[in-house]
């Protein structure tokens, strides 16, 4: 193997493939711990990949599998959310969710769901009548029962794999973004050296969390074969003045392909329709299709007929990591050091808290060192952007927060530079945006985007066209314009 | 006497509050920019604010109307965080062009996709959206942008117009009439429109689609975003922009807002 070429500057003792919410929270895990790790991610920025595109459903476990890895690491992560929310700035809201059945056929599946979210330790209460309405009033009144679980979240799923991995990195994890695992070599049933597109590491243990690409870096590891294809789920998302209609998350009794689309309220308080579910071959199609983007709507129109497309700011795709083995979550039995937290499909953000420590314990097993660094912190000093709180008195006292610069969104020129500085900063306008939101409201940028670009340009290298937009070329002109 | 917020000083924004004060109304205008006139400020915007002044508006520019509620507007600018205590809210912030959702436009989400009016600030402040840009737009806009782009240093470029009846193209440009985007291609900058004309598609090179399509309004104030008790809007949204049509909105929503406060 040519590894000629490649500087080898570094040997840690956990080398984390994969900065989705999986290998942030995982890095968080370990950065408490006296060790050395470091991460590394193909794209310009954490998150950017499935765990940017999902519903923010902080599932409490109600209807998982009793006994399943996936079940036992849910359940372990929702009583979490409140606490590690508050650390890290991460917005979180305990809203409920509540499922319909529409006729009394359906209604007959209600009790052994009931008995399964017991089974999970989850309390759950069948409803009809006045209580149904009472618990859902945004449904539609053609439902004959439900199932009301109280202890559903959502949370800002775009925000918290940046937050994981700035606690990681504030506790001195290395991130090396932009780069891609490659290839490596082995030597006694052990990785022995990883190689990136930039350089080599000697890593002691490697842990495999790269989402889509998870079949792709163990096979380059010499770790085991499986394929992970993508399972596309398309989006509308309600503007946050629909929101107020949506008080809780309502969903259908699920069919063979899972529950069917939902209608959401974000941690953010705009509403998510959809998403469905389809098997796609290739693993960067994002695209949207009207068919599919109507069919989510009639779906939804279902469990609640007031859906308003006149409230629909924009719509987009994700990538679920389907795996012939779902939670493929565990030491590889073809390379020893190397361990597998892939094909994490469906519920990576519900499970991401127990997920961290399930592999911190995983490694400590191993031989990685479980002694406390004494020095990690467990918050972040994060000030809370305006549209959080709406607190105008607050925001007011710095001169930067007087300054709103996107006006639907509410942010501030405070947030904006504030995402600019943040431990791990944002390095393009999207990055911006994902951090503040600014750009992603009702006039998505019309009004904003030259101030968030010229704001943004002040810490990116390069001419104002050059800002990037997102990934390395996405610059946000094409040079710049010549005189009259 | 009642009290009325006034927010966006356009020009429909600034005849509205200056109606308003002539007919006894406490009237504030509340607007985001440091400067009246709106987001294309026209000629004439710093005498008609002259005239509303003189007729009791009191002005607060740097500030924004943030939110609407239980008879406050919450705003949030240079003088800080201020509260104002409104009888109405008169919302006159004017319009802005279709987003990518609205257009219905698919495909993928590289860079190079841009909202019209933003591609004025930026081509202001030197940057070149494309060498090749496609406009979507039949409007003052579009046009607008159509020959600063060919002058700024684009190549070639190319408009994408929804009407027919009675078209010239705009000069330099390759025109699409009875004509829409259907989506674009190519990431991490987009490369590629696929254009509809009837049964027709072309795929056109494009290094940047700039959305400058039929103006709509600009809804920004949270609790006021669609309308509601005590809100007036007042929108122009016609094309051309004219005097005419500003003040013919602002007359109506004069009249509606005494109707609100009776
Ligand atoms: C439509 C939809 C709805 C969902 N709803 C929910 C929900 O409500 N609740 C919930 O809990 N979950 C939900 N999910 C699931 C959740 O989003 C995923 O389980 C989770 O994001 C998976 O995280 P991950 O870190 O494993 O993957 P990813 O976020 O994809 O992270 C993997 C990372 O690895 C990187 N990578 C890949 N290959 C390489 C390489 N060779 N070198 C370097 N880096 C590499 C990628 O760039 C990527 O950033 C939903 C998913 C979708 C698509």
């Amino acid at each position: 193997m040519q590894s000629s070429g490649l500087p080898l500057v570094e040997t840690p003792d956990v080398l984390i493939v994969g900065a989705g919410v999986i290998g942030t929270s995982i890095a968080m895990a370990l950065s408490h711990l006296d060790v050395d790790v470091a991460v590394v991610e193909r794209r310009h920025d954490v998150g950017e990949e499935t765990s940017r595109a999902n519903s923010g459903i902080a599932n409490c476990g109600w209807s998982l599998a009793p006994g399943s890895l996936e079940a036992q690491l849910v359940c372990a992560s929702s009583p979490r959310w409140e606490d590690i929310a508050s650390r890290l700035g991460v917005t979180f809201r305990r809203v409920g969710l509540t499922l319909l059945a529409f006729s009394e056929e359906e209604a007959s599946g209600i009790s052994a769901l009931c008995e399964r979210a017991t089974e999970n330790g989850v309390t759950v209460r069948e409803v009809r009548g006045d209580e149904l309405a009472e618990v859902a009033p945004h449904a539609s009144g053609r439902a004959v029962a439900g199932i009301y679980v109280p202890d559903e979240g959502v949370v800002d799923s775009v925000r918290l794999p940046v937050a994981f991995a700035e606690l990681a990195s504030v506790n001195g994890v290395r991130f090396y973004l932009g780069e891609s695992v490659v290839s490596a070599s082995l030597g006694n049933g052990q990785v022995e050296e990883v190689l990136t597109t930039k350089r080599r590491f000697r890593p002691r243990f490697v842990v495999n969390a790269a989402g889509l690409g998870a079949d792709f870096v163990s096979k380059s590891l010499g770790g085991d074969e499986f394929s992970i294809t993508p399972r596309r789920g398309q989006w509308v998302l309600l503007d946050r003045e629909f929101g107020k209609r949506v008080p809780s998350i309502l969903t259908g009794m699920p069919g063979k392909l899972g529950h069917g689309p939902m209608v959401i309220p974000t941690a953010h308080g705009s509403v998510l329709v959809g998403p469905d579910a389809e098997d796609l071959e290739d693993k960067t199609d994002k695209s949207t299709t009207g068919a599919g983007l109507d069919d989510v709507v009639d779906r939804c129109r279902v469990l609640m007929p007031d859906i308003d497309t006149k409230f629909a700011i924009k719509t987009f795709a994700g990538l679920r990591p389907h795996s012939d083995k779902t939670y493929r979550v565990g030491w590889s039995e073809a390379a020893g050091n190397l361990l597998q937290a892939a094909g994490i499909r469906s519920t990576g953000v519900s499970s991401s808290l127990a997920m961290g420590d399930h592999i911190r314990d995983l490694l400590v097993g191993a031989g990685l060192s479980d002694r406390l660094d004494a020095g990690a912190r467990n918050d972040l000093d994060y000030t809370p952007p305006l549209w959080a709180d709406g607190d105008y008195a607050r925001v007011a006292k710095d001169p930067l927060g007087r300054t709103v610069v996107c006006a639907c969104e509410k942010v501030t020129a405070a947030d904006i530079h504030q995402a600019l500085r943040e431990p791990l900063p944002a390095t393009s306008i999207g990055g911006v945006a994902r951090r503040t939101h600014a750009t992603w409201g009702r006039c998505q940028g019309s009004a904003c985007l030259s101030g968030v670009s010229f704001i943004t340009s002040l810490y990116t290298p390069g001419e104002a066209w050059e800002t990037p937009m997102h990934e390395p070329g996405s610059t946000l002109g094409a040079g710049v314009t010549t005189g009259e | 006497m009642s009290d009325v917020v006034v927010a966006g000083a356009g020009r429909t924004g600034i005849l509205v509050s200056r109606m308003l004060a002539e007919r006894g109304i406490g009237v504030t205008l509340v607007e985001r920019l440091p400067a009246p006139g709106g987001q294309e400020p026209e000629t004439d915007a710093a005498q008609l604010a002259r005239a509303a002044s003189r007729a009791g508006v009191r002005m607060m520019l740097g500030t924004l109307a943030a939110e609407f509620s239980q008879g406050q507007v919450h705003t949030l600018g240079v003088e800080g965080a201020v509260t104002l205590s409104a009888d109405a809210l008169v919302v006159a912030t004017g319009s802005r062009p279709q987003t990518r959702a609205e257009l219905g436009i698919a495909g993928e989400r590289g860079a190079g996709v841009m909202p019209g009016s933003a591609t004025r600030h930026l081509l202001d402040s030197g940057v070149l959206l494309g060498r090749h840009p496609l406009v979507i737009g039949d409007g003052h806009l579009a046009e607008e942008l159509c020959s600063a782009l060919g002058s700024a240093g684009a190549i070639t470029v190319t408009s994408v117009r929804a009407g027919s009846d009675g078209v010239d193209p705009w000069p330099g440009t390759n025109t699409f009439t009875d004509a829409r985007v259907l989506s674009v291609h190519g990431f991490p900058r987009v490369n590629r429109a696929v254009v509809s004309q009837g049964d027709r598609l072309t795929h056109v090179h494009a290094d940047a689609v700039i959305l400058a399509a039929s103006r709509v309004a600009m809804r920004n104030i949270e609790g006021a975003v669609f309308g509601g008790p005590h809100v007036v809007e007042c929108f122009s949204l016609a094309e051309p922009k004219t005097f005419d049509n500003a003040e013919a909105a602002a007359m109506q929503a004069c009249e509606q807002t005494m109707l609100t406060l009776r």
